[in-house]
């Protein structure tokens, strides 16, 4: 293995869990989260290492909300467990209904700003807005998600 | 939501399969995609000669057709009905939510048949003398993906939004320079589940008066109408003005560019 392919060994192995519960929150699926992760880290690999590509960051985020995305259209499920995994709480079901519920895009501008963490710039690079509509999701997809879980908790308990 | 969302994604994530082997998977999978690439690069002669191969035939076939009796085309599949059966004792939300702007005007509305269908309505406007005032058309679509709204002066350009409360984006159509067929229509997209809801206003047609061929409601009304949250809400959860129905759907002056 090469320099530079030990800095990409770091980097895939760094990156391989957040990108893989990224993905796991966009399609409500831990199979699907998996092979959408490592489709898309097995492309940042093969253009990096023919000088494609120029933030690897950027470029993996980007390449799998657009899988994601592009998978949702097929979407039958709103959760789908993890081979042997115990059971999940049902907060946990309704707020993947309610994130299921938003358009795709507004689900990754939710994603990636409040479990990646990333700015609005990098999320207008990642998924091609201008900040302007990044904070326009943002704002109305908290709004439509609060909404979302006020209704499916008064619809549990009552 | 009373925790902060990224607290509630964690809960979310429990339960979290192992990675196992999958770093040494994907580097396999990068490989592959490198074998991939290069096959095609050498594939691409061969494609080529089959590209010449394959035009020469369907030349050949074109020149030269088939003089065989083809069996007869089968029918055209009939047309779907266009009309949601809704019972006439359930009132109409969306004239609910019409009703009151057009009575502050002193105006009546009343449905204009054929009233409605799947994802549309449309609307009589008259005077307190019972002349006409034009029309009220309305439809609701789905768009997923971001919308381009439509520049009638320029077609492919898509035009600057405007932001109402609670994530919705529109843009304002105001065409009153034909005398004949004045409107005033607004397209708007609440972005949190893409639901896209055109409204036009349009005056009596063929009047030839710029006064009497003026829409009942005014181009701001029909704004305020259109991006408020009450109108997405009054058409059902499932309808669109989209599929075999709808070629039902009113013809807008500036229609929503939907695929």
């Amino acid at each position: 293995m090469s320099g530079d392919d030990d800095g990409l060994h770091d980097f895939v192995a760094s990156r391989l869990p957040h990108l893989r519960r990224s993905a796991f929150l966009m399609c409500g699926d831990w199979e699907l989260a998996t092979e959408l992760t490592r489709a898309c880290l097995a492309r940042v690999v093969a253009d990096t290492r023919r000088g494609a590509v120029a933030d690897p960051d950027v470029y993996a985020y980007a390449e799998l909300m657009e899988a994601c995305r592009r998978r949702n259209r097929r979407r039958e499920h709103v959760f789908v467990a993890a081979a042997g995994a115990e059971g999940v709480a049902a907060e946990s079901i309704l707020l993947l209904d309610a994130l299921h519920k938003l358009t795709p895009r507004c689900r990754a501008v939710l994603v990636l700003r409040h479990w990646d963490g990333f700015d609005t710039d990098a999320v207008g690079a990642m998924l091609d807005l201008d900040d302007e509509r990044v904070a326009a999701y943002e704002r109305a997809g908290l709004s439509a998600l609060q909404k979302l879980l006020i209704e499916s908790e008064a619809a549990l308990t009552g | 939501m009373n925790e902060p969302l990224t607290r509630l994604l964690e809960r979310v994530l429990e339960g979290e399969p192992d990675l196992g082997d999958e770093v040494d998977a994907i580097f396999r999978d990068a490989d592959r995609i490198r074998r991939r690439r290069t096959r095609g690069l050498l594939g691409a002669g061969a494609a080529a000669v089959a590209v010449i191969a394959i035009a020469g035939y369907l030349l050949t076939t074109t020149l030269m057709p088939d003089t065989q009796a083809q069996p007869p085309a089968p029918a055209p599949a009939r047309a779907t009905a266009s009309a949601v059966p809704v019972p006439s004792s359930v009132a109409d939300p969306v004239l609910a939510v019409l009703a009151p702007v057009v009575d502050g005007k002193k105006l009546h509305i009343v449905p204009r048949p054929p009233e409605r269908g799947n994802g549309w309505r449309q609307y009589s406007i008259t005077d307190p003398d019972g002349k006409p005032r034009g029309t009220v058309e309305i439809a609701i679509y789905h768009v997923a993906e971001d919308l381009c709204f439509p520049v009638l002066a320029a077609p492919g350009k898509c035009a600057r939004t405007e932001w109402a409360p609670a994530g919705v984006e529109y843009v304002r159509y105001d065409a009153d320079q034909d005398r004949d067929w004045q409107v005033h229509q607004t397209i708007a997209r609440r972005i949190t589940d893409g639901r896209t809801l055109a409204v036009m206003a349009t005056g009596e047609r063929g009047t030839d008066n710029a006064s009497k061929g003026k829409p009942g409601l005014t181009g701001a009304q029909i704004e305020k109408i259109t991006t408020g949250q009450k109108l997405f809400d009054a058409f059902g959860p499932d309808e669109q003005c989209s599929g075999p129905s709808s070629a039902a759907c009113p013809a807008f002056r500036v229609p929503v560019p939907i695929s």
